[in-house]
Formats: C-alpha cells, structure tokens, sequence
C-alpha cells in the first residue's frame, strides 16, 4: 500500500542547486570562458607559455616566493596562536583582536600603508635618520625588502586563526602530564604541543601558500623588478599587450599550480575545516612522527632553556609583532592630516587640506557612490545566497555536500586575477563590462565563499529539534525557515553582509578589469593614484575607507546587539516589579 | 486589527481550529496504531525498527521503554512525522499518517532538550502553535493564559526561555506542546536533562496534567522506574523490535523473557530442572529445592531459567529449607541492605531486605539457606 510515498518539497536541494548554479555560470564559466582560449589551436600557445625562458623564471620566481613567505608567517604566527591558545579570557581575546586587525582592512588600504610606511621619505627612513643609524635614506619600496614585509603583514592573520582554531582544541593535560612524567616545560613543548599542533601547521601553511601564489596588488605596488609574479605577468599580457590566447595559457598554469595545492589541502586536511569541521587527519599520522624529531633540538636548546621558557622573552616576541600589526595605521592617520605637500612624518603642520580636496572632486565622490551601489548589491546577492544554500547545505547528503563544499570556497582560493580575467572577457561579450552590475555580480561571487562559512556554521549551530518542533506546532518548512531560522541567525547575517560589503568595497582585480570609464570604484582611484605618487591625498583616502569599514562594523554590532539589549530589557523590568 | 481583516481571519481558520476553540476544555484524543513498520537507515546493518505493532489506547499514557539505541527515538520520529517509514503504516484515530506533512499531522512533540524558541518569550512560544492555525487574537490570549495557568507559569510569560530554570522550561514546551489539543502527544526522554529530585516532582505533574487533559500520550524514556511510575502502559524495546508491551505492574511481576526481566527491575537467574507441568505451572527443581511456579513455555526434563526479583528472596540460617551457599559480602544501600550469597551450585544470588528488619547480621563467610516463595518466581 506504499508502494509510493509522497516526499514533500526538496527546498534544502533547490537553494543549494541554486547557488552552485550561480557560481557556475558567474564564476566558473567565465574562468572556462577564458581557459578555452589556452586550449585553442591543439594547445600551442600553451607550450609557447612553457617554453619561453621568462616565463619559467617567473614562475620559478613566484614559487620561490610563496614557499619562503609561508615559512616566515609560520614563524611569526606560531608564537601568537600559541599564546592565545594558552591564554584565557581577555588576553586571548585582545590577542586575537589585534593580530587579525589587518583583515578588517582592504589588501589595497593595507599596501598603500606599507608603502608610505616604508618610502623613501617615509616614516621608517626619518626615524632611522633621526637616530642616526644611517646616513642616507634606504630604498624599501619597490625592491624585496618591501615586498616581504607587507606581505608578511598580510598574511600573519589567516595563520594565526587557522593554528589558533586548531590550538585551541589541544587539551593543556598533555602537556600538564608530560611535566609530571618529568619533561622539562621546554621538553614537553617539544615532544607534545608540537606534534599536535602539526595539523594546523601544515592546513596553515597550504591555505597562505596557496594566497601567496596569487598574489598580485602587494608586488605591484612594492615589488621591486626581480619580485614580478606570476599574476603580474598574466595582468600585463592582457591589459597591456592585449594578448588573450597567451594571457589564457599563463592563467592555466597558474590555476594548474593552485589547483594542485588546493587538491592537497583537501586530501590533507579537508575542506570541512573551514565550516569548524574536524582534521580528517590523513597522513598526518606520519608527519606528526617526523615532528617528534624536534625533540632532538632538546639537547642544543637545553642551555638556553631557561631563556626559552621565560613567558617574559615570549611576550616580548608577541608584543613586538602586534606592534607590527599596528604601524600601518600609526602611521596613515597622521599622515592624512599633514598640510604638506609631500610625505612628511611626523607632519610639522596639521590641515585638512587632503580631505577636503577628495570631498571637492566629482572623480572621488562618483567613485564613492559606485563603490557603494556596487557593494550593496554584491553584499544582498552573497548573504542571501550564503543563508539559502546554508539550509541546503546542512540537509544534502555527504557526497552532495563534498562536492558542493570546495565549489563554493573556490573563489576565495583560486587567484584572483585569473577570474579577473576571464570575468572581463566575457563580460565584455555580453555587454556588462564597465557596468555596475557586472562588478556587483563578480564581487558577489568573490565574497560568497567568506559569507558561506559564517552563516553556514550559524546555521549548523542551530538545533534541529527547534526547526522540527516549529514544524510539530503547524508550521510549514518555509514558516518555519522565515520565523525560526531566519531570526536566530540574523545577527550572524549582518556580519556576513557587511564582510560582504567590504570584500566588494576594497576589491581591486577585478574592478582594475571590469571598471573603467563608466563605473570606477574608490579601489580603482587609489591604485591609480598609488601607482603614481604616493601623497597625503593617498593615505586620506585610505583613512576613509578605514573609517566607513569602521562605522560600518559599529552600526553592524549596534544593530546586533539590539534583540540582546531588547532582552535584558524585560529582565529589569521584571526584576524591577 | 481592522474589522475586515479579522472577518478574513474568521473565514481562513479551517474547521479543526474552529473545533478546537470552541471546545477550550474537550480533548480531541485520537487512537495511534502503528502497524508493522520498518525502519532501516542507510549504511547501517539492522533496522533500527523492525516490524513493530503498537497501539496506544485514546487517552492512554504510554511509555516506550528502551536502551539507548533501540528504535524508541526513531518510532517516536516516524509518529511525529520526521523519519519517513521503510514499510508499514501510521494511523491516527484509523486515518494513515504517513503521507501527512509533520505541521498538518496535528501532533504535540517534547522534544529531548525541549527546543524552545530561543528568540521568542515563553507566551510568543505557545502562541506560535496557535498562529499557524490562525486562531483569532482573542481565543489564543484566553488559551495561552489558561494553559500557563494549568503549568503554574503565568507569571513567566515574558521571559525568555534561557531565563528560566530546566524546570520551567520544561512545563513551557509542555504548554507548547498541549495549547493547541493536539490529538496525540509525544515526549521524548522530556526529564532526562533535570536532576533526580526536580524529576520525581515533574513525573508526578506530567502524571497529573495527562489526567486533566487526557490526551493520548506517547512517551519514550531509558529509565525504567520512569516508565512503571508514569505508564499506563510499558512498551519494551530492543533493536528495533518490540519486547513485551504490559501495565507496569504485569511488566515487572511477569517478564515475558530474561531480557525484559533484567530491564525492569533487577533480577536473579538462577539454572534449574522444569519436572512437568500441571495445573497452570511447572514444577520445578533447584539443586533439591522444589516447588511450582508460573511461566512461560519451558520444555520439561530440559534444563530452564527460574527469574526471582532480590527482594521475594529470603535468607536464613543453615539447615532450613532451600538453597544452600556462603555469604559473600552484604551492601548497605540507605533503606535496605543487599546480601552476596554464592550458592553451592555454583551461582550467585542478590537477596535484598530491609534494613534494621531481621535482627541477625550475616558476616562474610556464614553458611545460609536461601529460600523463596514460588508464587512469586517465575521460569523462563
């Protein structure tokens, strides 16, 4: 007699069909859009690519790069996580806060700083003058030594949350065991701690090797000649010689290098991790007893133990690099205020001369209001999609969602300029290069997988057994998404609209593509400003964006905290009967 | 609310919430009968339901007993209309179930943990039941007051749920769960999470509100005192398949095999000799101990199981009738005592008795008879 059973609606499989559907055709079709040019003609042009001697040099070069900047991050982030891992309240908390400040401000914002930071007449230059220690200023910008330090700079705060979030879960009886067992404090770090952080050392490592090998604005703007990367290259051939077929081909081996550490990084430590998920742990087994060989390092340390186990010297070392995080914005500030001319640190005389010539100029203020129409719409598109395909997310079978999970955080790990690329190429065929919504749709696919994984570890987060008890009491699954669901994850849903709207707000690859004389966003002003002269002007800009990014998030935790305040509301007036 | 909105309001309700206010103090309790259903879930080797027949009386109080699992959970998911059935049928008062979307089957869940609406107050969180079936402003102010009353929570209407204690969250998902008369209502494990004295107080309240109401009641629970106190009737599972389903009293006098005797209540086992049968009974021996007793299908001259609760145990000096053994230790436990006895057969045995009641204490060691009366054993 049921022989057929009626199964209801499958919403959970249509929301999530949807969003995959949205990044097939807005983000991974221009990407194979552009890939078909590499594979035109059998291929050749991508055995030209291979062949050419600067091209492998680059290449070599780019890898070189990303392999060294990733063991310098781990080596500045590792002390860090560490201390926040073993620390509590709200020294964990001010820890984090501080070393992941840099997030919260764009990659340009961010590169632009470094790069008044460090020139020639700039801040670091006068300070060493000043004291004496040299006698001629030093060129730090536009050579390695620029390059390596903002870059570090970027990347210290993905290690730093990808070891905190594995430290965190290491239970400190290890290491209180191994003491009793007779280990030195420096002992037991070595044979315990260590080995069981390595998962997150090695998840760490592939995730900012992996950004590295994409890296594009940071060696554009401090790079030196020998720093050219590949993403360089892949920009100057399209934009500059108009070369598509072998700008395609270079982009392919730049998606075949990264797909090939993406795939690792999956085998390794598994996508699930970004959704709070567990280590699979596969063949880390065998790294971890590879990682027990630094106990070794015991014997030549032991005389220096009790400097090494000082928390003293640590803190010291931490202190340092979360002053680090900071000098950016010790300096940009200041510098927006100053009435001179040229870079002058500290100003000897304070104006607002530089905000009000960008309030004055028709260029900054159109440019404002088309970086917000377009970050709007980019922020609408990517949390309602993020909060649909959550809900489909968490109801799709295993394999569906093994599939789904690495197509939706792609975009956040495939660099960036190849789908600049391609998104400009095919926009342009159809008509909606150099629009606003053409950006809007392009930045909304960039800023999905970040919302994504806040709003699908919200909704992970929920009980199911309230959905099914809103569904016991009469409510459909739709009623019960739009009254239940919809209010408990809310405040997480602002967060992600504004993570959202600032990933669109800051983005300069594809707007260095897509915008040009119609639609020019602020990014896409400051880089031609930055990569003309670097001024005050500059850095007013990016105390503004600074300060809307800023304003923004207070609103945002305004807005958030009020259900909470509304809460306690009706405790005092109880209590107060 | 303007006039002819509220007319349209009238109008939408359907004739079952129509029924339902007009009649605030009747039950609508229906009959559940769950018939030969199956449940397997993928990549798991048994059913986690297995051909299972149950049914619950209208207005009957009855109490899925079982391991954690053993299917309970799952058959209490498939009423309520979360876990689809592999085969079998669902009838609410003889009408199928199965095909009906959980929110129009019209059942009352508890969920483990209670699954309150965090961001709603406790009144939003009983009227919600009450909006979904658009019952008009002023019935679902009178129904959710009356029901708070009946919880003794109307002075919590406006908190939150986390600002209440286990115990009153506990009697507001109860609320939420009965304001609209559902036609059955469902617990699963609903005291698990409260400590032992607050549980005691709400079985007797859960007890005393199913009586007021009179609902037809589905209640799983892993706690068999639990499940004697509050049931009308024990349903005891075990993976998947139903055990034995009795009233309490039957369930724990006659256990219809060593799982369900063990289960519910402790229990001795002892190996012994069925000699024949006559008049309703066997005639058993023990190691020269004889006597006759009730049961269920042992083969005579076949080696059988006699099943005898510590407390119908009884031991004396050596040399009376019964059982010969050597104390091994006695445990004090606050009201009674329990005595260790290795048999000379070679068993062991539990004898519980009261304290303070038999004035001779029994050192480790003492050679004892234990002895029982035979209309309260039972061989298996």
């Amino acid at each position: 007699m049921n022989s057929e059973r009626r199964r209801s609606i499958p919403w959970g499989m249509i929301w999530l069909t949807a969003v995959i559907a949205y990044l097939l055709v807005v983000y991974f079709g221009p990407i194979a859009w552009l890939l078909r040019y590499a594979l035109e003609g059998g291929g050749g042009s991508l055995l030209q690519v291979l062949g050419s001697s600067v091209t492998r040099s680059i290449l070599v070069n780019t890898l070189t790069f990303a392999a060294a900047i990733t063991i310098l991050t781990l080596l500045f982030s590792y002390p860090i996580a560490y201390f926040a891992a073993t620390s509590h309240g709200r020294t964990r908390n001010a820890l984090l806060l501080v070393s992941t400040i840099p997030l919260w401000t764009s990659l340009l914002v961010r590169s632009v700083a470094w790069l008044i930071v460090l020139a020639r007449h700039g801040p670091v230059n006068e300070i060493l003058l000043a004291l004496g220690l040299i006698s001629e200023p030093l060129n730090m910008t536009h050579n390695t030594v620029g390059f390596y330090v903002s870059s570090l700079y970027i990347l210290v705060p993905t290690m730093v949350l990808v070891l905190f979030a594995s430290m965190r879960g290491i239970d400190p009886a290890h290491v209180k065991s191994a003491r009793t067992l007779g280990a030195h404090p420096l002992q037991a770090f070595l044979n315990v701690y260590v080995p069981l952080s390595i998962p997150a050392v090695v998840s760490g490592c592939l995730l900012v090797f992996i950004i590295a090998l994409g890296f594009f604005v940071t060696p554009s703007l401090l790079g030196g000649p020998s720093d050219r990367q590949f993403s360089m290259l892949i920009q100057q051939t399209v934009d500059r010689f108009a070369d598509f077929t072998r700008g395609a081909a270079l982009s392919l081996v730049l998606l075949i290098c990264s797909l090939a550490c993406l795939a690792l990084f999956g085998w390794v430590a598994g996508f699930n991790q970004f959704m709070g998920g567990r280590y699979r742990g596969k063949s880390l087994g065998s790294l971890q007893r590879v990682s027990l060989k630094l106990r070794y390092l015991d014997v030549p340390l032991r005389p220096l133990a009790p400097v090494l186990e000082s928390r003293r010297l640590w803190l010291i070392v931490v202190t340092i690099t979360l002053v680090f995080m900071f000098v950016p914005y010790i300096v940009i500030i200041p510098l927006s205020f100053s009435d001179a001319e040229y870079l002058e640190f500290p100003p000897s005389t304070w104006s607002l001369r530089w905000y009000e010539e960008i309030a004055g100029s028709s260029r900054w203020l159109t440019a404002g209001i088309t970086s917000v129409v377009v970050g709007g719409i980019a922020a609408a598109i990517a949390v309602s999609l993020s909060f649909v395909g959550s809900l489909g997310m968490r109801d799709a079978p295993g394999r569906v969602s093994r599939v789904a999970l690495p197509l939706i955080i792609a975009p956040m790990l495939i660099p960036s300029i190849i789908y600049s690329v391609g998104a400009f190429m095919t926009a342009s065929t159809i008509g909606l290069s150099d629009t606003v919504l053409g950006i809007a749709l392009a930045h909304a696919a960039l800023a999905l997988p970040v919302c994504f994984i806040l709003i699908a570890t919200a909704v992970d987060g929920v009980d199911p057994a309230i959905e099914r008890a809103a569904r016991s009491l009469g409510a459909s699954t739709l009623t019960s998404t739009r009254r239940i669901m919809l209010p408990l994850v809310r405040p997480v849903l602002y967060v992600a609209a504004l993570l959202a709207f600032q990933t669109s707000f800051d983005e300069i690859v594809v707007a260095l593509f897509m915008s040009g004389v119609q639609t020019r966003t602020i990014p896409r002003l400051m880089w031609e400003g930055a990569r003309l002269e670097v001024n005050p002007a500059i850095s007013a800009v990016a105390v503004l964006v600074l300060g809307a990014i800023l304003i923004l998030a207070v609103v945002t935790g305004i807005v958030q905290q009020a259900s909470l305040w509304r809460r306690q509301r009706v405790r005092v007036e109880e209590s107060s009967q | 609310m303007p006039a002819t909105e509220n007319r349209l309001y009238a109008r939408r309700q359907d004739p079952s919430a129509e029924e339902l206010i007009a009649g605030a103090d009747r039950t609508t309790a229906s009959r559940l009968d769950i018939v030969n259903v199956t449940k397997r879930f993928r990549g798991t080797a048994t059913p986690a339901v297995e051909s299972l027949n149950l049914s619950v009386e209208s207005g009957q109080f009855l109490v899925l007993l079982g391991a954690s699992g053993s299917g309970k959970t799952t058959t209490l998911m498939m009423v309520a209309g979360f876990v689809q059935p592999d085969d079998g049928d669902i009838q609410l008062g003889s009408r199928s179930i199965v095909n009906v979307p959980p929110e129009s089957r019209n059942i009352g869940v508890v969920f483990q943990n209670y699954a309150l609406f965090p961001h709603m107050t406790v009144q939003e969180n009983v009227r919600f039941p009450l909006q979904m079936r658009r019952v008009r402003h002023q019935d679902a102010d009178r129904r959710v007051f009356s029901i708070l009353e009946m919880v003794g929570l109307s002075g919590m209407a406006r908190r939150y749920p986390h600002q209440l204690s286990g115990g009153q969250q506990q009697r507001v998902a109860l609320a939420r769960a009965l304001v609209f008369r559902p036609s059955i209502l469902l617990m699963d494990e609903p005291l698990g999470a409260l400590d032992r004295q607050l549980r005691g107080r709400m079985q007797q309240e859960i007890r005393e509100i199913h009586r007021e109401v009179g609902a037809t009641t589905l209640y799983v629970t892993h706690d068999q005192d639990e499940a004697l106190t509050m049931a009308d009737r024990v349903a005891v599972l075990r993976e998947g398949r139903l055990e034995q389903m009795a009233t309490p009293q039957n369930l724990f006098d006659r256990p219809k095999n060593r799982f369900v005797a063990s289960f519910v209540g402790e229990c001795n086992f002892l190996s012994a000799r069925v000699e024949g049968n006559s008049s309703a009974g066997w005639d058993v021996d023990l190691d020269g101990y004889r006597g006759h007793c009730e049961g269920s299908g042992p083969e005579p001259s076949r080696p059988a199981t006699l099943a005898i609760r510590p407390h119908v145990l009884r031991v004396s000096d050596e040399g009376h009738p019964g059982v010969a053994g050597a104390v091994i230790d006695t445990l004090f436990v606050g009201d009674s005592e329990e005595i260790l006895v290795r048999l000379d057969q070679g068993e062991s045995v539990t004898i519980r008795r009261v304290t303070g009641e038999a004035a001779t204490r029994f050192p480790p060691g003492t050679r004892v008879t234990v002895s029982w009366s035979w209309r309260n054993a039972l061989v298996l």
